[in-house]
């Protein structure tokens, strides 16, 4: 499947809107990991990102299947920064590319619909949570030995990423539902 | 230019950098004929029929960057070995370029040996199989470096060796290649797009800890030269690389060539563009350039066809016309829409055909072409991600950095299709009719070629 017509099946199974752009990587991310779509990763500063996805985002929004809204929340003290959120709804014709996507290819898309369900049940509405976790997901596939919490946030810090305790356990518990990692 | 430790030979005058010195080794190099080759390969193929100041070769791009790699390079503080080898590659990054430049490597992907060489991963394209080949085997430059420095050179290129950082230098988003064409193609056409300030932009540069590797960024200080940077690159691709006539030209030279393959069958051709990974392959691919290839084609020896029909067109500047262009988000029907967005090879040919059908032009000479602009945005990055700021110590992305980038986040990329004929318009009014009149029996075809194949152009 094209990077694009995952875009929009994520879209179509979170009823035509998706609020944030972190939340849209790490869910294809996962999405990814469970059906082997091809999607190429960078495990980028920031965590895992997919650079195929970021530009099928801004096709789907050129070709007008996908809308844009940009949330502003003020500025961060800390670094001076506005803090933004960009929300991606599925406008008509990019429900009409999706009704036409599901007869012509309905093996596939009921794969991606399926897997986006199992996301959903093991709890993949948060995008923080969904970065921790696959944050949490590379270290231990890089380590190829078991790892103890502490040890995956200590491996976090060598990777400049913040990890703590708590978000590592609700990480853990996601991916183990997901049947991508084991607690012993 | 004084760096410590490195002995320099003469000094090389370039309009671009000023003085541009070399090593005895690098000069060595430039001695060989593998690289004297590059003098013969133009930079813009013919962007000349457009901006006649255009001729620069990628002789003297290659000597840029070089320059611009050391430089980088030195900035950076990097140890003289790195220094070295990140030079060599700078200097040696063209080497595989066929003739017309780019519009060889369309050609090469389209028709290399699928049973001889494999796709490669990391997204390397097969054109650039060519240059690490050429690094490896060819025997003039194997008498002046050894294969340990050949294979860390083409490694350096493929990302593969060495830190990140002397990657970033040669391929990234901030690299010399970068650095150089800009400025070098915005002198040669004429036009001041590509104008960037290059000494703040490099004396900006700072080196960013990314995990366990090593990033080139920028300072703080460096945003503002940076946004003329991403600008200069954005304007260059509308004004230059994307200008209609170049468009034109270069969709021209592909298609005369891919009818000399499989139309005309002109055998040297053939044995030109199969690239096969083979020694004689190599050795073939040395003897060809811009000149020697319309030569031989416009020579009496090559027998009338599409091939040389095209040929002679683009040598007396009487070129096919834009007898169509759209904005694909403008086609009317969504799905349309995006199916040629996405799937536009597989229709191209029956487009083609049915558009000549119905205009009564040769179908083989009518060409359909699809393309990108991307957003000004999107031009501060490449495929691993954006240009990073350092500020505080700690990164941000440029475009979260960038004021001027920050309010122009809703810009998106642009795709267009076009398509280019032998017609002839009489005067100004006669082109506007028959566009209007082309407008809209093409979308009518494009629209019935698209329903009427429902999965991957296959019916």
């Amino acid at each position: 499947m094209k990077p694009s017509e995952i875009f929009l099946l994520m879209l179509s199974a979170a009823g035509g809107k998706i609020s944030s752009k972190t939340l849209v990587q790490k869910r294809a991310y996962f999405l990814n990991l469970l059906l082997e779509l091809g999607l190429f990763y960078k495990p980028h500063y920031y965590g895992p990102y997919s650079p195929d996805l970021d530009a099928a985002i801004g096709q789907c929004k050129a070709l007008g299947l996908v809308e844009q809204k940009t949330i502003g929340f003020g500025m961060d003290r800390g670094t001076g920064f506005e803090v933004r959120r960009f929300d991606f709804v599925l406008t008509p014709d990019g429900q009409a590319v999706l009704d036409d996507l599901k007869k012509r290819k309905p093996f596939e898309c009921r794969k991606v619909l399926e897997g986006l369900t199992k996301l959903s049940a093991a709890g993949d509405s948060d995008y923080v949570s969904l970065s921790v976790a696959a944050k949490t997901f590379h270290i231990l596939k890089e380590s190829k030995r078991p790892l103890y919490p502490d040890e995956i946030i200590n491996e976090a810090k060598q990777l400049g990423w913040e990890i703590s305790q708590e978000s590592i356990e609700h990480a853990v518990n996601f991916l183990a539902k997901l049947g991508l990692v084991t607690k012993n | 230019m004084s760096i410590k430790g490195v002995a320099w030979t003469r000094e090389i005058r370039d309009p671009i950098h000023g003085f541009i010195y070399r090593t005895s080794l690098e000069q060595e190099i430039i001695d060989t004929p593998l690289f004297q080759r590059l003098r013969k390969i133009k930079q813009l193929a013919m962007a000349s029929l457009v901006y006649p100041g255009a001729v620069h070769t990628r002789f003297e791009h290659s000597l840029g960057v070089m320059h611009l790699a050391g430089k980088l390079a030195e900035r950076l503080n990097l140890d003289d070995e790195n220094r070295r080898l990140v030079r060599l590659a700078a200097l040696l990054h063209d080497i595989g370029h066929g003739p017309f430049s780019h519009v060889s490597e369309a050609i090469v992907d389209r028709f290399y040996n699928r049973e001889k060489v494999s796709l490669p991963g990391n997204n390397e394209k097969i054109h650039e199989l060519i240059t690490y080949g050429l690094i490896e085997r060819d025997l003039s430059l194997s008498k002046l470096l050894s294969e340990r420095e050949r294979e860390k050179i083409v490694g350096l290129l493929k990302g593969n060796w060495g830190d990140r950082l002397l990657k970033d230098i040669v391929s990234g988003p901030l690299d010399a290649d970068k650095q150089d064409y800009l400025l070098r193609d915005s002198y040669f056409c004429g036009v001041k797009y590509g104008i960037y300030d290059s000494d703040r932009l490099i004396d900006t540069l700072e080196v960013l800890k990314d995990r366990d590797e090593h990033v080139l960024a920028v300072s703080v200080d460096g945003v503002h030269t940076l946004e003329q940077f991403v600008l200069a690159k954005y304007y260059m691709t509308t004004q230059v690389y994307r200008h209609k006539i170049r468009l034109i030209t270069d969709a021209m030279i592909t298609r005369a060539i891919e009818l000399g393959i499989v139309k005309d069958n002109l055998d040297y051709l053939s044995r030109l563009y199969s690239f096969d990974g083979t020694e004689e392959f190599f050795n073939n691919w040395l003897a060809w350039n811009d000149e020697v290839l319309t030569t031989t084609i416009c020579t009496d020896s090559t027998p009338e066809g599409y091939c040389k029909k095209i040929f002679r067109r683009l040598a007396e500047r009487n070129l096919f016309k834009q007898i169509f262009s759209m904005r694909i988000g403008d086609l009317k029907n969504p799905v349309v829409r995006q199916r040629i967005s996405e799937e536009f090879d597989s229709f191209k040919e029956e487009i083609e055909r049915k558009v000549g059908e119905s205009l009564e032009i040769e179908p083989h000479l009518v060409i359909s072409n699809k393309f990108t602009i991307q957003s000004v945005r999107e031009q501060s990055r490449n495929s691993v991600g954006s240009i990073l700021v350092l500020r505080n110590g700690g990164p941000v992305t440029f475009e979260e950095e960038s004021l001027l980038f920050r309010s122009i986040d809703e810009a998106e990329k642009d795709e267009f299709l076009e398509i280019y004929a032998p017609v002839v318009f009489k005067d100004p009014k006669d082109k506007k009719i028959r566009r209007r009149e082309y407008n809209e029996k093409i979308q009518e075809i494009i629209e019935n070629v698209v329903n009427r194949q429902p999965e991957g152009g296959k019916k």
